[in-house]
């Protein structure tokens, strides 16, 4: 299918059918919206990499324009995760403006059209690779048409299971902080995780946990994970804590210390705190393990290859699942 | 604005061809360091800006013609063709060369056992050959093998091979296979699951392995978790048999496939008695396993995966962190594991 059978169908020359699906004002609207649906119908796509060479031409005056990713959020611009992913953004761009592409960010919460007509905009401006950002992902793009586009997402979401996914190893970064806490002299560690993290991460947690705690013949297996909502207050926790006498705290992401205060808890005096997954810029006064600027870069390195070999999204295959490891970072709130 | 910069252009400001700029951008070790380093110098001064929809058409333009290939890899194997390992590593090797071809890539084999190459000279074989990237095969690594400069190249293993913390992996993943395990077992009326380890396998699969384990028995308070058993291969029956005799797992999950031999020795009868599922599949067998399949996608997925990494090294300079991607594979249903009968009205 290329753009001389489209021509032959809608029964009007190449020239206007390219005109129309660069939606020039030469032609008509009628006109305009006639090629576009046959197009969709007969399954046309435009090669935007031919569409990137013909700027090149001598006759042509417009300037090549620099190739695009964009990076889609689901949740608004300042919604937690959202304002989570920016270090890792940054890094992102960084490392992608080395290959040659600019990023465009995208919002997807307000916006109103469908998503045929999303994909047309992406495809209008000329962006193949798409990389999803952390979000409490909705079903707005269930429809979408991956396989127009190379797409990569920052997490283990269950958008869509032909999606290569990147993220943090979990597994490995809670083995590794088990295994600081239990060479610490901790007998008793208690783990501690957000109520909304998504359901791999929580099963990889989870497991790599009891995995640890099971290792050892003397070790507790009776500690029941605590699950943790970001608005509650501390005296639940407390009673856990107290129940089963802990003497090292695991926490998924970062808590804010005063909520520990008000159980009246200090590390390392207490016991001893380590955070499975730094996701600030890691200044502040907890151990743990931090990914710093490798899941951007993994993302860019990621994206750039995929693009670079043409490879779109097959919904018919099982996409990958790519893990980063991260750094131990020693703080203060273990001894 | 100005014209476009075009590597033409900063061939011209340096005074040398359009094809060293172009291996020089791609960090080509056929340049000296020097001159790339004065061409990278230029290019930031002009105000050059790579267009990747170029580079990516200019990768697959030869091919096409068919003249020589994009980019040459090897495959590297320490034990002789015949033995245990390569065979056993034959089938993602045959996907992983069918994938690397599809993306214009030609794969050359390479036997290193009884100490035909030194390190030095290998690579100075791959780099006259032009290779950019190298797959670890299976088997028992020489020791001075770590003298080889593995930074130079863009390489992959899968987890059985550990040379090195920059060289990026590919496994199966064994968290997942459990996952799809316990959804089929969901199924039947068993509650106690044996699962047997091999003491053959890296430490971190058989982490994976218990961590799935538990996380499973953790969301289904109604099942028994038991103790694991590792086995080694050729030990007599009586240990296991002592296992099994001990714990009575009504299913055992084993990471990889048992001689059925030794199963019966040990006074366990599959399937009457018990159940068996295995985790990793990827031989060919008289006995139709239950349990999950490698088949082509673990290969597949490594040619992917070095050809990007081909890619990212002409881009970045500095060894970075090894990732790890993972493979899913496929539950088929055999005969060593008794599904109950479909309801007929479904």
């Amino acid at each position: 299918m290329n753009m001389k059978t489209l021509a032959e169908h809608c029964g009007v020359s190449i020239a206007t059918v390219s005109y129309a699906l660069r939606d020039d004002k030469r032609i008509s609207e009628t006109v305009r919206l006639h090629i576009r649906k046959k197009a969709r119908e007969l399954g046309y796509r435009t090669n935007s990499l031919g569409s990137s060479l013909v700027a090149y031409r001598q006759d042509v005056r417009q300037r090549p324009t620099q190739s695009t990713v964009a990076v889609l959020f689901e949740n608004p611009p300042h919604a937690r995760r959202t304002v989570l992913f920016q270090p890792h953004l940054a890094s992102f761009r960084q490392s992608i403006e080395r290959y040659g592409y600019k990023v465009e960010e995208i919002y997807l919460d307000n916006m109103e059209i469908t998503t045929a007509e999303f994909a047309q905009s992406l495809h209008d401006k000329g962006i193949r690779g798409i990389v999803l950002a952390w979000g409490l992902w909705s079903t707005r793009l269930k429809d979408f048409p991956w396989n127009e586009f190379t797409v990569v997402s920052a997490e283990r979401n269950e958008i869509h299971p032909a999606l290569d996914r990147i993220s943090m190893n979990h597994f490995s970064a809670t083995d590794e902080c088990f295994l600081r806490l239990s060479t610490l002299g901790a007998k008793r560690i208690g783990l501690i995780c957000h109520d909304d993290l998504p359901l791999r991460v929580k099963k990889n947690i989870v497991g790599a946990y009891l995995m640890n705690a099971h290792s050892n013949e003397h070790s507790i297996t009776d500690i029941p994970p605590y699950f943790y909502n970001l608005a509650e207050p501390a005296d639940h926790f407390a009673k856990w804590f107290k129940q089963y006498r802990l003497d090292a705290l695991l926490s998924h992401r970062l808590i804010d210390l005063n909520f520990f205060h008000k159980a009246g808890l200090h590390f390392p005096e207490d016991a001893h705190y380590a955070v499975i997954e730094i996701d600030d810029d890691g200044t502040g006064p907890e151990s743990g393990v931090t990914l710093n600027e490798e899941l951007g870069r993994v993302l860019a390195d990621t994206i750039a290859g995929k693009l670079h070999y043409d490879e779109s999204v097959d919904p018919a295959s099982e996409g990958n699942l790519i893990l980063v490891d991260g750094h131990w970072k020693a703080g203060t709130t273990t001894n | 604005m100005g014209k476009r910069v075009t590597q033409k252009s900063i061939a011209m400001e340096c005074g040398v061809s359009t094809a060293t700029v172009s291996y020089a951008l791609r960090n080509s070790a056929r340049i000296p360091l020097k001159t790339r380093n004065r061409i990278a110098a230029v290019a930031k001064k002009l105000g050059y800006q790579p267009d990747p929809s170029l580079a990516s058409l200019a990768s697959r333009r030869s091919s096409k013609k068919g003249s020589p290939f994009s980019a040459s890899v090897a495959v590297i194997h320490p034990n002789p063709k015949d033995s245990r390992p390569s065979r056993l590593f034959d089938l993602h090797c045959h996907h992983f060369k069918a994938k690397m071809n599809e993306l214009g890539c030609s794969v050359t084999d390479f036997y290193i056992d009884s100490g035909r190459y030194r390190p030095e000279r290998l690579a100075q074989i791959l780099r006259t050959r032009g290779i950019k990237g190298i797959l670890l095969g299976w088997g028992k690594w020489p020791d001075y093998i770590k003298r080889f400069p593995w930074s130079e190249f863009a390489v992959i293993s899968t987890v059985r091979t550990d040379l090195g913390s920059s060289i990026d992996k590919v496994s199966m993943n064994h968290f997942h296979a459990l996952d799809d395990v316990f959804q089929q077992l969901d199924n039947l009326p068993y509650n106690r699951y044996g699962v047997i380890l091999h003491d053959d396998c890296p430490e971190i699969t058989i982490k994976h392995i218990l961590g799935a384990y538990y996380a499973n028995h953790y969301e289904r308070p109604s099942l028994k978790s038991l103790p694991p058993y590792c086995f080694n291969m050729g030990e007599p029956p009586e240990r296991l048999a002592q296992w099994y005799q001990k714990h009575k797992p009504e299913v055992i999950i084993s990471h990889r496939v048992i001689d059925p031999k030794i199963f019966a020795r040990a006074g366990i009868s599959v399937p009457d008695e018990v159940q068996l599922v295995v985790l990793e599949i990827d031989e060919e067998s008289s006995i139709q396993y239950s349990g999950v399949y490698s088949g082509a996608e673990m290969g597949r997925t490594i040619a992917v995966s070095l050809a990007r990494k081909i890619r990212s090294d002409e881009v970045y300079v500095g060894s970075r962190n090894g990732k790890l991607t993972f493979v899913s594979g496929t539950w088929r249903e055999g005969e060593t594991l008794r599904l109950p009968k479909k309801n007929s009205n479904e």
